[in-house]
């Protein structure tokens, strides 16, 4: 470095040069993140959760597995469970209860972070507020909102009978019907930001060509944009999917024993009944079949995607 | 050729049509959607004004007589203070373990860092009410009484993901070169760290830390596990009262920690924009 200064420099300047080049390597272990070797500075966290993350969860499939009399393993725990009508058919209705409570939250939630992607920024911060509010808010206190609010007195049976559709207050509290409202509030802003952050990296001149080149609005945006936004559809989906199968405090509070679904199963076993065994075969259940519909989708999502991408892989 | 026009206009016609069909329907489910996420929240701190003995929304009267019962209700101001504790104890932790994992997280070449990344973001994808079954059988297995040290950790647990994923963000941000500029003008690595590092990193550190907190002051799931029968936290407490002894000081309660969420997004507003937080 030194050559390529001109003679002329070699006052203050070459001697600074000079110092900087020497003490270069110096300098760069003297980052602050690269004093220590950079993974031990993660090591603290990385051991935190292996003792009080992962073990846990180790000791829960443990606990699923052994048999009763010490000694040995079993799958005694699973075939109980899975030859249980009772255990089957709430494993259904958590399925499908999540199910549909994707399904409309993705019907209200692709509108929201479609309109978020046409309008200024005002309304944008508007629109992430309101997404943000729910989201950071306990769900206790959101349930207990759906409670005031489906109750036999509750704002939504008094519009129902001011408008006529309804003589007797319905039974919407303590219902199935309750819970998938309730649920899909609970969970529509984890749909709206995966959307959002997926509509927004799209560039808006494809849709506009279609248009100009004579596709109608919502062609365009079932031809175009939907399918460019798909990676950002699939993660929502998922992503409630597996939240919503897992819910414990909404199915609890809104729907009040009226019907039970896998996290209910879960808490019983564990706190009402104490019968571990049985939580933790639960729990696992739970966590596989979450995590089957996860990857199902994800597999399923990428096949599409590629399939549909012309010049992919049937080109 | 007059007549061929005549068929474009008729065609822009049905399409403009259409295109307004298009954006009336988008506008409506938005604000539908957008109405549906709000009602829950504004009807409890609208019924928490009430002037009854019972909830009713629209409240009947204005009055402040359901908060002014809350400091009478020792019970709730007792699970307030413990489920404070708690939370900024939990975020404590949570942020120096966060920060530093951030680290190497974001500068580091080392083999398996993505393997990395996704073991200390697992927190975040595991259902927190199979944690909470979990870490109870860990905990008695290991023969150890639930207390709320034992509750305070658990929390780490799960909003540890939160402050290295925020204090991650802000730190792919901030040029290194910026570093070498502090030390070579002759600061040393922990002043460095405290004037410039830092600084550039406390807004992804102070969104993720208030993240961390609510998600502690709020946690249920785990809570309900490990809390044990002594201890009781704000959350217990309010899903004790809504189910035995319900009335408005409930919903007083509920639009304090509305409140006390509102505080939560201002800060993430004010430190990193919520536009920005989307994207994390």
């Amino acid at each position: 470095m030194d050559q390529s200064l001109e003679p002329g420099d070699q006052g203050l300047n070459g001697v600074a040069a000079a110092e900087v080049a020497r003490s270069a390597p110096s300098l760069r272990r003297g980052r602050v993140a690269s004093r220590l070797r950079l993974w031990q500075l993660a090591l603290p966290a990385t051991l935190f959760l292996s003792v009080y993350f992962f073990a846990p969860l180790l000791m829960l499939f443990w606990w699923s597995v052994r048999a009763p009399e010490g000694g040995g393993l079993t799958l005694g725990n699973f075939r109980s469970l899975l030859g249980d009508p009772f255990f089957l058919q709430t494993l259904w209705l958590s399925l499908r209860l999540s199910f549909e409570v994707t399904a409309i939250t993705l019907a209200l939630g692709f509108p929201l972070a479609y309109l978020y992607t046409k309008v200024g920024p005002g309304a944008r911060l508007a629109i992430l507020f309101v997404t943000l509010l729910p989201l950071l808010t306990s769900a206790v206190v959101r349930s207990f909102g759906w409670i005031v609010l489906l109750g036999k007195q509750g704002l939504i049976n008094h519009g129902l009978m001011a408008m006529g559709l309804t003589d007797a207050p319905i039974k919407l509290l303590f219902s199935l019907e309750g819970v998938r409202v309730a649920l899909a509030q609970v969970q529509l802003p984890f749909m709206l930001l995966p959307l959002i952050n997926a509509l927004e990296q799209l560039d808006p001149s494809l849709e506009a060509a279609a248009v100009s080149l004579g596709a109608s609005r919502f062609q365009a945006v079932l031809r175009v944009t939907v399918p460019l936004a798909m990676p950002g559809v699939v993660a929502g989906a998922i992503l409630n999917f597996a939240l919503t199968i897992s819910a414990f405090i909404t199915p609890a509070m809104v729907g009040g024993g009226s019907f039970i679904v896998m996290p209910t199963l879960v808490y019983q076993s564990a706190i009402v009944t104490l019968q571990w065994p049985r939580a933790a075969t639960t729990a696992l259940i739970l966590l596989v079949v979450a995590m089957a519909v996860v990857w199902t989708g994800t597999a399923v999502a990428r096949r599409w995607q590629y399939g549909a991408r012309p010049g992919g892989a049937n080109a | 050729m007059p007549e061929r026009s005549f068929e474009n206009h008729g065609a822009r016609v049905r399409a403009r049509l259409g295109d307004a069909g298009f954006w009336v329907s988008i506008w409506a489910l938005s604000i539908l959607a957008l109405v549906y996420l709000l009602l829950p929240t504004l009807i409890i701190v609208g019924a928490s004004f009430t002037s009854t003995d019972f909830i009713a929304f629209p409240p009947e009267g204005l009055s402040l007589r359901w908060f002014a019962k809350l400091w009478e209700l020792e019970a709730v101001r007792v699970a307030a203070a413990r489920s404070l504790g708690i939370a900024a104890a939990a975020t404590a932790v949570a942020v120096v373990l966060g920060v530093a994992a951030a680290f190497p997280l974001v500068r580091g070449s080392f083999p398996g860092r993505e393997a990395l990344n996704a073991l200390l973001m697992s927190p975040l994808v595991l259902p927190s009410l199979v944690y909470g079954l979990a870490a109870l059988i860990f905990v008695s297995a290991l023969g150890i009484q639930l207390s709320i040290a034992v509750l305070v950790l658990s929390h780490v647990a799960i909003i540890v993901p939160y402050v290295i994923r925020t204090t991650a963000a802000s730190l792919a941000l901030l040029d290194p070169q910026l570093e070498d500029a502090a030390r070579s003008l002759g600061a040393n690595v922990w002043r460095t760290f405290l004037h410039v590092v830092f600084p550039n990193l406390l807004p992804g550190i102070a969104t993720g830390g208030a993240f961390a907190f609510i998600s502690s002051f709020d946690n249920l799931t785990v809570s309900l596990f490990l809390a044990g029968p002594r201890v009781e936290t704000l959350p217990i407490r309010l899903f004790a009262m809504i189910e035995f002894d319900l009335d408005p000081s409930v919903a007083a309660i509920s639009a304090v920690l509305v409140l006390i969420t509102l505080a939560v997004v201002l800060v993430a507003h004010r430190a990193v924009g919520l536009t920005r937080i989307v994207r994390l």
